[in-house]
């Protein structure tokens, strides 16, 4: 019954749509509505297999997989402390002046280190949108970073360096983050330069384009392609390399892969063992050809295949008061390095490495200090408000 | 005028042994790649599993 009263209601609707005189077939409404290249059956095609496409990935409910910079990230930045390890005595004199905008000044003094310089000053500013830092040290080399954020999706930065009897460095970058999908596309030291044979415009320099897309809630996968022109006399050099990463529904283990295009594959794995406790382990394989000399004269009369390789093992402690991160890895390297806050103002780091097979080692000791540019800071540093109250706990 | 001039056994220094044995092949296939890889590749899956097994529960502190 409920049936005839609603085909007797979408009758007149339906006959208007038809075409009124099958010789003229004139267009109905919905057909009017469409562009040329919704009409057009080639493009129509390519439309509307994009569509299909599109709502099949949105039917997969697949989440942004993160950068290709930060695809093993968990390790190599938050367990390893290769980034945080440095020789000799050091001091950190932090000041910040401000919170939101943040701007802070920075003083390094370091003796007996080959990597750090006796003496560094840095800035760094923060908004919602900009981040920028610039360092110069005793040697006078400067570095600059800036990136600024147009939206939540696009980010460009820039990295600056001219360093004192070294070839300057410039690099620009352009992120974008999909809503399953990552694009990155850098360039070092970009140029362009005519060809005098040619006449053609030709680009020097390193270009990297990279995508990562989530396949699954869990799994992503990337590629990298690089070229590279630093001279103009050489041809280009160009490789693809190849990434993975795979996150646990519950994000406490992380496994990620990278088939290099310099012939390295490197494999991570992390896990948050408890709220303060992270592991993880890193295996690098390196494949190159060495060349095979005439033992009598010395020139050179063949390639051979090597592999190297190294497996990293790692933990990081994550206390109140003090990070600890130990390493231990198959060429007989042992690791440590530990930071703890003694005051709210101070820090104490120390890093020591023992190399079994070289018999060698490396110790590091250092101070951190923070003080605070304005009375706010100040009060804060101290667990105070700005009226002098202790500052409570935000609620969970 | 020394005996290793004139050659005499027994009575010069040693000379330097020259390794004309050929190698085993356990020397062979540890010097070849693959067992760079398997060595690497095992530490890898040990680690993993070590980290997944419960004696890296036991090393993190209840607090």
């Amino acid at each position: 019954m409920s049936a005839t009263t609603a085909t007797s209601t979408t009758t007149p609707v339906e006959i208007n749509k038809l075409p009124t005189n099958p010789d003229v077939s004139p267009m109905t409404q919905e057909q009017t509505k469409n562009s040329f290249w919704s009409s057009n059956p080639i493009s129509s095609f390519v439309i509307d297999t994009y569509s299909q496409l599109h709502n099949h990935r949105k039917s997969l409910d697949l989440i942004n997989p993160g950068t290709v910079e930060n695809l093993n990230k968990e390790v190599s930045r938050d367990v390893f402390l290769q980034q945080y390890f440095f020789t000799g005595l050091r001091a950190d004199l932090n000041k910040a002046f401000a919170l939101n905008p943040a701007f802070q000044t920075s003083h390094t003094f370091s003796i007996g280190s080959q990597s750090l310089p006796n003496y560094a000053f840095s800035a760094l500013f923060a908004d919602d949108n900009l981040f920028a830092q610039g360092n110069i040290d005793n040697d006078y080399s400067l570095s600059g970073r800036l990136n600024y954020g147009w939206n939540k999706t696009n980010i460009s930065k820039i990295n600056l360096q001219i360093a004192n009897g070294q070839p300057s460095m410039c690099q620009l970058e352009q992120d974008y983050q999909g809503s399953d999908y990552s694009l990155n596309f850098k360039s070092l030291n970009p140029g362009f330069n005519i060809n005098n044979k040619t006449g053609s415009l030709e680009f020097s320099g390193v270009a990297v384009g990279s995508l990562l897309q989530s396949v699954s809630r869990n799994l992503s996968l990337g590629l990298e392609v690089l070229y590279s022109k630093t001279q103009a006399s050489a041809p280009p050099d160009t490789g693809i390399s190849y990434l993975t990463r795979y996150v646990s529904s519950k994000q406490d283990w992380i496994f990620s892969g990278q088939l290099q295009a310099n012939g390295s594959l490197i494999a991570s794995f992390w896990k948050k063992v408890s709220p303060n406790v992270e592991a993880a382990i890193e295996t690098t394989l390196q494949a190159s050809m060495l060349p095979i000399n005439d033992p009598m004269t010395g020139t050179p009369i063949g390639i051979q295949p090597t592999v190297e390789g190294s497996t990293t093992l790692g933990a990081k402690y994550e206390y109140r008061q003090s990070i600890y991160r130990g390493t231990i890895d198959s060429k007989g390297k042992v690791a440590c390095f530990l930071e703890r806050k003694v005051l709210p103002t101070l820090s104490i780091l120390f890093c020591g490495e023992i190399d079994h097979l070289k018999n060698e080692n490396k110790l590091g000791c250092g101070l951190q200090f923070e003080t605070a540019g304005n009375q706010e800071l100040l009060m804060m540093q101290q667990g105070l408000d700005a009226e002098g109250n202790p500052l409570q706990a935000p609620v969970q | 005028m020394s005996a290793s001039m004139f050659g005499m056994p027994g009575m010069g220094p040693e000379p330097t042994p020259v390794s004309n044995q050929p190698k085993s092949r356990f020397q062979l296939f540890k010097e070849s790649p693959a067992y760079t890889i398997l060595v690497n590749g095992g530490l890898f899956i040990a680690g993993v599993a070590f980290i997944q097994s419960p004696f890296m529960d036991m090393l993190a502190p209840q607090l």
